[in-house]
């Protein structure tokens, strides 16, 4: 082996490795593209096929359901992506100071994100619902409330979902962020105090240029993983009250595996996957401008 | 920060961060009579084992008009052996694969790097509610719904990825005049790599082969789709399913979900030492991100 060159064993062991996630990927999205331009009737116990070109994308476009689910989608993304990092970067900066207990706390900190996406949403429906619910535990404990409140509604669902999916997605970051602060050499924070700087000019001088990077990270996580999930709203509202939390990977779950339209749920998904892709190539290019 | 505010700003990310666990073992600790009372008790009034001897088969008599009766419990427990087998194969595929994959990133410049390097990463990035439906036709054809060899290789879609470009991270973090000095002394690659990187680059594999298991034992929406029956699911699907809508035997499903946390602790306790030594590499320059 010693006599092989670098590059080709280099080859060796990440071509076929690629090649593997490439056939892994290629098949699903050619064969969903091919099933987009089809429409499904379910008739007689059987699934009658039919091709019918781009019709599934054209009625998708000005479908009421599907507008609502982007529309749900962007409001949720909204929310959760600022509350993502807003809340990496306080656990960030709060591990980074040294205090008794501080181990147990990098554990208790690291526990929402090493739980599953499943797992987050039913603890959160824990959470709010009425009845045997944490809050209204509390709220009736300390006689605040003297009846249980109904918290997940028609108006509170999704905000409740984008809180879950922060929940669940900002320990990740946190640890990139974390890993940022630690490079920070002592003198600089040192030399930052003795110049006066207090600690919010400290933070936006010394600490965030070490940063950045990680900051763009997390960034792209919490894009990638909460337009893509699913389990937080199937486990936390299913998609309601109504239609109330059904964003847009929902409704192409509700299309597909409960209404049985195998075609329109995969144009449906390939919308998604076009404005992912899209906020995908964005960050991207922010990555590269960089330098 | 003065010290009380750090204090106070810690204590809230404590709570914020384990009170919605807490809620549910708190749950699963208590007996079903004093889980429905008004208002509910924020710690069990009478700690009982009950609900977790049931859910492994200890106890076997059902709570009349509950579950627990019909067939719940061994869905639950059959998706505990289950997980394991499909966890334990995935992280050793992927650890097997992403090892040397990772290594050679991060070592060697060779023709279509940044081609295979965007090839790799780009797999994961795809959503799985738009990749399940070709996979589950894939597999009634081929005879792979409900198998487990079936539901690792998806799984290896996701953790492949995210392995090679951790482990790529963490071998540049290695000097490479430790390469260099093993080949001087006459060292073959493969017993560099064996007796001198791996040992370095231990705690790193610890790391990734943890978060795999994690990533495997977790997943959900595969695992829930492509076991052509109830029988042959995962942990994650045996849990959730019932609790779609929450049916009357809530004590029972808090323990389901209380042991379906469990390597989700373990991994807390393991990779928060790790975690920060875990460096991401930059996509578009292989180096460390400073």
């Amino acid at each position: 082996l010693g006599a092989v060159k670098d590059s080709h064993f280099a080859l060796v062991v990440t071509l076929p490795v690629a090649l593997f996630l490439l056939s892994m990927v290629i098949f699903p999205l050619g064969y969903s593209f091919f099933l987009s331009l089809n429409s499904f009737e379910v008739r007689g116990g059987g699934i009658k096929q039919r091709f019918i070109g781009l019709d599934n994308y054209i009625q998708a476009i000005s479908d009421e359901r599907v507008l609502g689910g982007v529309l749900r989608t962007a409001v949720y993304a909204a929310e959760a992506i600022p509350l993502t990092l807003g809340i990496a970067l306080a656990t960030a900066l709060i591990l980074y100071e040294a205090f008794p207990g501080r181990g147990l706390l990098r554990v208790l900190a690291l526990l929402p994100w090493a739980i599953s996406e499943f797992a987050t949403g039913i603890v959160w429906k824990w959470v709010w619902i009425e009845g045997f619910g944490f809050v209204n535990g509390v709220l009736m404990n300390l006689r605040l409330i003297e009846r249980p409140i109904n918290f997940i509604t028609t108006d509170t669902a999704i905000h409740l979902i984008a809180v879950a999916q922060a929940w669940h997605v900002a320990p990740l970051g946190a640890f990139f962020l974390l890993a940022g602060l630690q490079v920070i050499p002592e003198d600089l924070l040192r030399q930052a105090r003795i110049d006066g700087a207090g600690a919010v000019r400290r933070f936006f001088q010394v600490k965030v240029p070490f940063i950045r990077y990680a900051i763009l990270i997390t960034l792209v996580i919490a894009t990638l993983l909460t337009m893509t999930s699913l389990d937080v709203v199937m486990l936390l509202t299913g998609g309601g009250p109504g239609i109330a939390s059904q964003t847009l990977t929902y409704v192409v779950y509700r299309e597909t595996f409960a209404l049985f339209n195998l075609g329109y749920g995969a144009a449906i998904s390939y919308i998604l996957l076009g404005v992912i892709m899209v906020i995908a190539i964005v960050w991207f290019q922010l990555l590269v401008r960089r330098r | 920060m003065s010290k009380v505010a750090l204090g106070i700003a810690a204590a809230v990310l404590g709570l914020w961060s384990f009170i919605p666990v807490y809620w549910v073992l708190n749950l699963g600790f208590q007996l079903r009579a004093d889980i429905f009372t008004v208002p509910p008790y924020l710690a069990p009034p009478r700690p009982t084992l009950d609900n977790f001897l049931r859910a492994f088969g200890f106890v076997k008599e059902a709570i009349a008009g509950t579950l627990a009766g019909l067939g719940l419990v061994p869905q639950f427990q059959a998706g505990i052996v289950n997980s394991m087998i499909v966890a334990s194969a995935t992280t050793l595929l992927t650890i097997v694969l992403s090892m040397p994959a990772g290594y050679a990133f991060a070592r060697f410049s060779f023709p279509m790097r940044t081609t295979i390097f965007f090839i790799i990463l780009f797999a994961r990035s795809l959503p799985p509610i738009s990749t399940v439906i070709p996979y589950y036709q894939l597999y009634s054809i081929t005879g792979m719904l409900g198998t487990h060899i079936g539901l690792v290789l998806i799984h290896m879609t996701l953790t492949v990825p995210l392995v090679t470009w951790v482990l790529s991270g963490f071998f540049s973090s290695l000097p490479v005049e430790i390469d260099k000095a093993a080949r001087i002394d006459g060292c073959s690659r493969l017993q560099m790599f064996l007796k001198i990187l791996l040992p370095l680059a231990a705690p790193g594999v610890a790391a990734s082969a943890i978060l795999t298991f994690l990533t495997s034992w977790n997943e959900f929406i595969f695992a829930l789709i492509l076991a052509s029956a109830s029988g042959l699911w995962t942990l994650s699907p045996a849990v959730a399913a019932p609790i779609f809508g929450v049916g009357s035997d809530i004590e029972l499903y808090a323990a389901f979900a209380s042991i379906a946390v469990i390597p989700a602790l373990v991994a807390a306790i393991f990779l928060q030492r790790y975690i920060t030594r875990l460096r991401i590499v930059d996509p578009v320059t292989y180096r460390l991100p400073t």
